[in-house]
């Protein structure tokens, strides 16, 4: 085995990791060559060094999570809400304006005509207009119910749509909720058999009960 | 692990490599026996012990390696908690049969690019804030602080992939080949990063005075 090989090979010998036939012939090699145990030298020392750096102890709080999870249900049903009350009022309006001022809406001819109110009753004869720009004539009033249904039926969806997500999401937080209880059961358990331990362990060492 | 453990090169890091090894299987089966995949389906209909056994599982491996990639100790246990916040919001979107062990890090290694971009904002606080050890003494205690503010400041240094690669194969003892599924690099690159990562800890370590003595002969 060359110096080349055996550098190679140093990482994986140094953080425990070579595989037993190259270890092998490393360890050979190491027998004879100052510069490569050097090499190994140095890198057990990074290791080392390494080592001597403990990471935190991190415990993740798990009530903490249902909480910050049940919150971010709350947050979004209340945005779902405004925004289905929010669809609903503009829909609405909509009907209001349209069947209220009888509003009319032309596009054609590179202009956008917007009506509202009665039209005005032609007294003359029209005059010879050019048949190519002639207005659409003004919806028929079973025409306006039935777009009136339609929104009806749209508000109607929105609604039930809302209530849905509402019973979803209170179906959340109470599953949420009941997880919180269970942990917080659960803690009262541990904490009260571990004050058993330590009482049974302060009477085993010193022969009384705390508080005697 | 390592609360308490004052000699982490013999028992906690030894401990560390066990618990590991058993997490990141290439089955990424755990040690109570269930996979994975399969706790993630549990928790994905509802089932809270599972979510729970998933947290308990990973959140020491996850921390380490927040630590190692931040190197601040002081944001590791809001990014864990975040870590694991996402997880629980994930189950609904969460692939059957999908890799957990690779999705885990992939959300921890993000939260820490997030955390260090913040970081560069906020500055870090004043070294050996944490619990002193009462049994040491109090120069010992200083300069083990300093020692290890210094080796992680010199980590934090490294570039982010060869920071990942010595999380992975330092503290977690993975090979380059678990690695590699890991983090969807060849195990030849992470060996050649390994390599490079561990170059420039020596020259930056000795640098900072902290080179090793003479070998014996």
């Amino acid at each position: 085995m060359t110096c080349h090989d055996a550098r190679d090979l140093l990482p994986d010998l140094a953080f425990g990791g070579t595989d037993p036939d190259r270890g092998k012939a490393l360890e050979a090699h190491l027998a004879g060559c100052a510069a490569c145990r050097r090499e190994l030298h140095e890198l057990r020392h990074v290791r080392g060094l390494l080592a001597a750096v403990p990471p935190p102890d991190v415990r993740v709080d798990v009530a903490a999570l249902y909480r910050a999870a049940a919150a971010r249900e709350a947050r979004r049903a209340r945005r779902w809400r405004r925004l289905a009350l929010a669809a609903g009022a503009a829909a609405a309006a909509a009907v209001v304006l349209a069947v209220g001022a009888r509003l009319e809406v032309r596009v054609g001819d590179r202009q956008v005509v917007l009506r509202w109110g009665a039209g005005p009753t032609p007294e003359a004869p029209p005059a010879p207009a050019p048949v190519a720009h002639a207005a659409p004539p003004l919806p028929a009033p079973a025409a306006s119910e039935e777009q009136l249904r339609l929104l009806g039926e749209l508000v109607d969806a929105l609604a039930a749509d809302a209530r849905d997500r509402d019973l979803r999401t209170r179906a959340e937080l109470t599953r949420l909720r009941t997880l919180l209880v269970e942990l917080g059961e659960r803690d009262a358990r541990r904490w009260s058999a571990a004050e058993r331990d330590i009482d049974a362990m302060y009477a085993a060492q010193f022969g009384r009960k705390k508080g005697d | 692990l390592s609360a308490g453990c004052h000699n982490p090169k013999n028992v906690c890091r030894g401990s560390s490599i066990r618990v590991a090894r058993a997490f990141i299987s290439p089955g990424g089966m755990g040690v109570m026996g269930t996979d994975d995949a399969d706790l993630m389906a549990r928790w994905r209909h509802g089932d809270a012990a599972a979510f729970e056994a998933l947290v308990g599982r990973w959140q020491r491996p996850v921390a380490r390696f927040l630590f190692r990639l931040t190197g601040r100790a002081d944001l590791v246990p809001d990014l864990c908690q975040e870590v694991f916040l996402r997880v629980y919001r994930a189950a609904a979107r969460y692939r059957e049969g999908g890799a957990f062990a690779p999705w885990l890090y992939r959300v921890a290694r993000n939260l820490a690019r997030d955390a260090a971009r913040r970081g560069r904002r906020q500055p870090a606080p004043l070294a050996g804030e944490g619990p002193a050890d009462a049994a040491a003494p109090a120069e010992a205690e200083c300069r083990r602080r300093e020692l290890a503010e210094r080796v992680a400041r010199a980590v934090a240094g490294l570039p982010e992939p060869l920071r990942v690669v010595l999380a992975l194969r330092h503290d977690e003892g993975l090979a380059f080949e678990e690695i590699a599924r890991l983090t969807g690099t060849p195990a030849s690159t992470l060996k050649s990063r390994f390599a490079a990562a561990l170059a420039r800890l020596r020259a930056r370590l000795g640098e900072l005075g902290y080179g090793p003595e003479e070998p014996t002969p």
